[in-house]
């Protein structure tokens, strides 16, 4: 026997509305009051949402490439019959060849892709296809100059050595087919799956954006700064690469300004920043000074606590203590205390040069020179208290801002990569940047309810 | 002629353009094929899903699947955007199916479970219990009992609720698109999830708590 419902029908339908989200935030407000206070509501609540939840159980279909074929088949079919009865003998020979034409394209281009060996076709885009990112992200070959002016993927740049890239320069351009082919088919096994996937890619792109590229490519081969033009195309494709998918996509979003412009600041963004390695050393080298300040009683137990910390954790607490012992008016000695206490005391740096030259020494030769190169104390300062930012306040990221919230850039880069399936992230990158990055939100928070 | 096919209301042609399908479909109707196979890949299997579960059979459901994929090819010259892609293909789809249901039940081909009137009884906890997993007594259920159980509970749904329901599950539809698609407004919808989702509780929930408490 079924049990009947023990709340009113517009009760019910304000929490089911609820349930689907529907609620603006004062109906919201409304029905959480009452769920606070109202356990014959809440329990209805509870109720609604786990047979809901059964649903959850019902097979999904997954019909595959057969249904595809046979559904394109069916419209190019449908194409025909539409065209056969107006048609004369000479309208229906027309007739026939758009049919016979519709059926090629409908078919995935599957009469095209018999007629041309696919392996043709990609080397003689190879170009594109190697660096198909970057050209994407390409409007027109102005663009790359800049980029070049700009120095941002130079060789010279001091992220030259970071990069370890082996640029490609003109040498895909100017091999023949049969260098191509050889070069090809020396990749490893995994590179040329990957290129496989660009390829794919490529061929999926609209035709008008594929002609695009390969007038793009062209104007770049006929320029008079050809090397250097490829050059900045490897190491902007090399730069792309690294990238989270979803921060491609945003950059691809923007205005081809706005993308010029995030690129340099990016680029402009990773010069500052700390290598891995270089940031271990600034990590350990802080906690270092600060329990160096400390009483020792309290470093004993400072050193006690943190060493039965995750390396994070650790970070997150050494950066707690940083942030006290460089606040104004606290951590500072008793006897360093002016009389004056109107006036808030800064605290002693203990970047002092002596204690920054012992940093120094540890970096690796580009923290070294960045140091370095930063003229005079104050510049100095301020480099440290960057890298101070950068690395126990910033949660991963190169920076590109999201809204707000408790879960950071790095974990949900992390989510996007390893917790998503190719087609959940293909979805994703199919939508405009802002609702992307909503919905990847959104996931997230399903996939890890508090 | 020249009646170009209007996916939505005007005001929100801005908005739709912000929609990838979107701009997909209009790149079908100037006749690039490529976007109309994509499209297809994207949504072939949520719309054979949907179908499937509203008419009941999976052939059937694939069959009605190429006929909406037809109707959007045969539409693509008159496509103009105004509202998101999937809502204006689960409108046709609702079209689709409901004619075909319309003719299935004229020929007495099947026994139809749906009925037209959303607020009738729904079938009893034992006659679910026997169509799904025959005449078993009550006990744990296994993963296959319960989704048939989950499938003869929304088989006792009507037509409108059910395919509410599943717009709204599978598709996560909002209130306003599950109304542009079924051509109702949002505050019918916000009542036909409401009964819906009632009856499916009054279904459901008894026998599982049977089913946890095996004599």
């Amino acid at each position: 026997m079924s049990e009947k419902a023990s709340i009113e029908p517009e009760l019910r339908e304000t929490l089911v509305a609820y349930l689907d989200g529907e609620l603006d935030a004062e109906g919201e407000r409304r029905v959480e009051q009452l769920l606070s206070t109202d356990e014959r509501v809440r329990i209805e609540l509870q109720r609604l949402q786990s047979t809901w939840d059964l649903l959850d159980r019902l097979p999904r279909a997954a019909v595959g490439a057969e249904f595809t074929h046979s559904t394109v088949e069916m419209v190019a079919l449908s194409v025909e019959q539409e065209a056969r009865p107006a048609a004369s003998r000479f309208g229906r020979r027309v007739a026939i060849i758009a049919v016979a034409l519709a059926v090629a394209c409908l078919s995935g281009f599957i009469a095209v892709r018999l007629s041309l060996d696919p392996n043709q076709r990609l080397l003689g885009d190879l170009p594109i296809v190697e660096h198909l990112e970057a050209y994407r992200q390409t409007p027109d070959i102005g663009f790359l100059r800049q980029l070049d002016k700009a120095g941002v993927f130079a060789e010279e740049s001091s992220l030259a050595a970071q990069d370890t890239i082996e640029t490609n320069g003109m040498d895909s351009v100017l091999r023949s087919r049969e260098q191509r082919r050889a070069a090809v088919e020396a990749l490893p096994v995994e590179q040329k799956q990957e290129l496989l996937r660009k390829f794919e890619r490529f061929e999926k792109l609209p035709s008008a954006e594929r002609h695009r590229l390969r007038q793009l490519e062209a104007a770049v081969a006929t320029d008079l700064q050809a090397a250097s033009l490829y050059s900045v195309v490897d190491r902007y494709q090399h730069w792309l690469d690294q990238l989270a998918g979803f921060e491609r996509a945003e950059l691809m979003a923007l205005s081809d300004e706005a993308r010029l412009a995030r690129v340099k600041q990016l680029r402009a963004d990773e010069e500052r920043r700390l290598s891995h390695d270089d940031q271990t050393v600034f990590a350990e080298w802080v906690e270092q000074k600060l329990l160096e300040r400390m009483r020792p009683a309290q470093r004993e137990q400072a050193q006690r606590l943190w060493s039965g910390f995750s390396e994070s954790r650790r970070r997150q607490a050494v950066g707690q203590a940083l942030r006290l012992a460089t606040q104004p008016g606290r951590a500072r000695p008793a006897a360093d205390r002016t009389p004056d206490l109107k006036k808030k005391a800064r605290p002693k740096p203990f970047w002092n040069p002596a204690a920054r030259e012992e940093l120094a020494q540890r970096l690796s030769p580009r923290g070294r020179q960045q140091l370095e190169e930063a003229d005079g104390d104050p510049a100095q300062r301020k480099l440290i208290q960057s890298w101070a930012r950068e690395v126990f306040y910033t949660p991963g990221g190169r920076g590109l801002k999201l809204p707000a919230s408790d879960v950071d850039d790095q974990r949900l880069k992390e989510f996007f990569e390893q917790e998503l399936d190719a087609a959940e992230r293909a979805h994703l990158l199919g939508l405009p940047s802002d609702q992307m990055r909503r919905q990847l939100r959104r996931l997230y928070q399903r996939a890890h309810p508090r | 002629m020249g009646n170009r096919v209007r996916a939505g209301g005007s005001s929100a042609e801005l908005n739709a353009l912000g929609d990838p399908d979107v701009r997909l479909m209009l790149q079908v109707r100037d006749g690039n094929a490529a976007a109309f196979e994509e499209l297809m890949r994207r949504y072939q299997n949520r719309l054979v899903t949907v179908l499937e579960h509203l008419v009941g059979k999976r052939g059937q459901a694939e069959d009605l699947a190429q006929e909406v994929f037809l109707r959007v090819y045969r539409a693509r010259e008159s496509y103009v955007p105004g509202s998101k892609f999937s809502t204006w293909l689960f409108t046709i789809a609702n079209n689709v199916a409901a004619n075909s249901l319309r003719s299935r039940s004229r020929r007495r081909e099947v026994q139809v479970t749906s009925n037209d009137d959303d607020d009738r009884e729904p079938a009893t906890l034992d006659q679910l219990a026997q169509a799904a997993s025959g005449l078993m007594p009550t006990r744990q259920l296994d993963k296959a009992e319960l989704r048939d159980v989950v499938r003869a509970a929304l088989e006792t749904l009507s037509e409108r609720q059910r395919l509410a329901v599943l717009l709204c599950k599978f598709e996560d539809m909002s209130y306003a698109d599950i109304a542009a698609a079924m051509d109702m407004s949002p505050k019918a919808i916000k009542s036909l999830l409401a009964r819906a989702r009632d009856n499916l509780r009054e279904i459901l929930e008894p026998y599982l708590q049977r089913g946890d408490r095996p004599t």
